[in-house]
């Protein structure tokens, strides 16, 4: 069982202070070779992503000027025709710091999730230009992404809701996130995690 | 896996000794002739020549007809040999024409079933569409009938608490006025209508097993609310008393603060169900069969009239189309080709609608 503990919630924080926070990322967990952060090259999709991210959780960071922004504006566009209510309704862009624990063995973590819907799921955004939805989740890890923002906001569910650009389609996937146990997280705490220091 | 043939038979290696034979005949005669039909180009070919002056031309129209007859002659003399080969093709050709039938039998017989089975699937589809659908009236109705019965609790504290206070109820008099209160309501001031859902492809049976499930609203609870909530708001009774202005004023304020988090946790319940009827699981597994691709093809008589239509559309959405057309030839363009292309962009687009044009729906594996 991983516990979750000394969690604290940062509403309102940049994103630039946000990667200030120590811990770490589920981003960073998942591509690291040999604990070191591996270079990433920004595609176009990435910035698409970003983008759309951009216009519907922080608007004041959306690039009006970029080439990509009118086809961004469309697709935040699709989502909120969908989702809308349910973006008004939740909580956007927290972060937050917490210790995951496994049979003694702990790792400072951090984690920024785009939507919350206080006391019932988090919400995650993602563009895709895959046509096969459920093979890119599990590819990309999503759900133990997701799985570690359900833990930290303590709730038991997790959406992601994902615009397919090929498809031109809106897609939401659920994910329980109720378990206690999950095997990438363990395998991370056992190749990151430190005995805490006794007093 | 093919098998090679390896072995021949007497009997075979007999008819390749006639086939020797005969197709070293076959062989003089195609060099001889093709020698031959040099000459005579050539001949016919050597005395050319091209007219300068007006006066020159009878003599150039008449050598141009006898050019023409030659190579009409050697054509002839070309195709006496070369028809002979048109059985031997047809003969080699035959094994391949083989599969055309019961590669259309198979494929006609895996589309059949595919159909069976996406038709099946569909079905299914809707019954779990409903029971979604069911689901997500039930989990709706209970979150606004539980927020009207919370606000109800709201409100019949706040009506107990002001009128307390405009009737003077005195402290030693409070504790039967609040059991007066306490007593007077009961479940029945929680009475609600039950929704009704009626399924157009479920059993009803199923539909009530979700109603039962997801429909649980406890009446009592709202009882003890508001007891509960009545002891909170006169616990500081004999404050209000002595500044019975500002307690109205405060409790008016509380009451509509706590309405405006009922409504609230209510929209945040509703996203909820929101999103969980919308979402799917993740299924990474391998699919089991491929499904049928729908595509469109122009379903027209072949006539004149289905022609102009065609180019009329073609022409008319000319930037859908060119991007799909391989051409090199545009002389050579047909209107099959045409029709093709506007299949394609229908394909893309299924609104697409040119005017004039029919297209039937086609299942390809």
């Amino acid at each position: 069982m991983i516990q979750y503990t000394d969690i604290v919630r940062y509403d309102n924080l940049s994103f630039e202070d946000y990667l200030k926070l120590p811990g770490y990322s589920h981003s960073f967990l998942k591509s690291n070779i040999q604990g070191v952060r591996k270079f990433i090259d920004v595609t176009e999709n990435m910035r698409v992503g970003s983008m759309v991210d951009a216009i519907l959780t922080e608007p004041a960071k959306a690039d009006m000027s970029s080439e990509l922004y009118p086809h961004c504006k469309a697709i935040a566009f699709e989502l909120k025709k969908m989702f809308g209510d349910v973006m008004l309704a939740c909580k956007k862009q927290i972060s937050y710091t917490a210790k995951a624990t496994f049979n003694g063995l702990s790792i400072d973590t951090t984690g920024r999730l785009d939507f919350l819907l206080e006391g019932a799921a988090v919400i995650d955004l993602k563009i895709t230009m895959s046509k096969d939805v459920d093979a890119l989740i599990k590819y990309m890890g999503y759900e133990n992404q997701v799985w570690h923002y359900s833990k930290m906001a303590n709730v038991s569910k997790a959406y992601l809701i994902m615009y397919c650009v090929p498809l031109k389609k809106v897609i939401i996937k659920y994910i329980d996130t109720s378990s206690n146990m999950n095997e990438f997280w363990v395998n991370k705490i056992i190749d990151f995690g430190m005995v805490p220091e006794t007093v | 896996m093919t098998t090679e043939l390896t072995e021949i038979t007497a009997e075979q290696a007999q008819i390749i000794e006639s086939k020797k034979a005969l197709w070293a005949q076959m062989g003089e005669a195609v060099y001889k002739t093709e020698l031959q039909l040099q000459i005579e180009a050539q001949q016919a070919l050597n005395n050319i020549a091209l007219p300068v002056k007006i006066e020159e031309v009878p003599e150039a129209e008449t050598m141009l007809k006898n050019i023409k007859a030659a190579q009409k002659t050697i054509e002839g003399k070309r195709k006496s040999v070369t028809t002979r080969f048109d059985e031997v093709s047809a003969r080699l050709m035959q094994p391949e024409k083989s599969f055309t039938d019961p590669i259309k039998q198979l494929a006609d017989a895996i589309i059949k079933v595919k159909k069976e089975h996406e038709a099946n699937q569909a079905k299914l589809k809707k019954i779990a569409d409903e029971k979604t659908r069911a689901r997500e009236y039930f989990l709706n109705k209970k979150i606004e009938i539980e927020s009207a019965l919370a606000n109800k609790v709201n409100d019949f504290v706040s009506r107990c608490y002001e009128k307390a206070l405009k009737d003077d109820i005195t402290m030693e008099g409070l504790e039967a006025y609040k059991q007066d209160s306490i007593s007077r309501v009961t479940i029945n001031s929680f009475a609600y209508g039950l929704p009704v859902f009626n399924p157009a492809y479920c059993a009803k049976e199923d539909i009530e097993a979700i109603f039962q499930e997801c429909f649980v609203i406890n009446k009592s609870h709202y009882v003890s609310e508001f007891a509960a909530q009545l002891e909170e708001k006169f616990s500081d009774y004999e404050v209000a008393l002595g500044n019975k202005a500002a307690a109205l004023a405060l409790s008016q304020k509380q009451e509509k603060e706590k309405k405006d988090t009922i409504a609230s946790a209510a929209n945040n319940q509703a996203m909820a169900v929101k999103l969980e009827a919308s979402a799917t699981v993740v299924n990474a597994e391998p699919v089991f069969t491929k499904a049928l691709k729908k595509s469109y093809e122009v379903d027209m008589d072949e006539n004149v009239e289905s022609v102009l239509k065609i180019m009329s559309a073609f022409s008319a959405n000319i930037n859908l189309c060119l991007p799909k057309l391989k051409v090199t030839k545009w002389f050579a363009f047909t209107p099959a080709q045409a029709a093709n292309v506007l299949a394609k962009v229908k394909c893309d687009d299924n609104n697409f609608a040119p005017a004039g044009i029919t297209f039937k729906e086609v299942d390809k594996l």
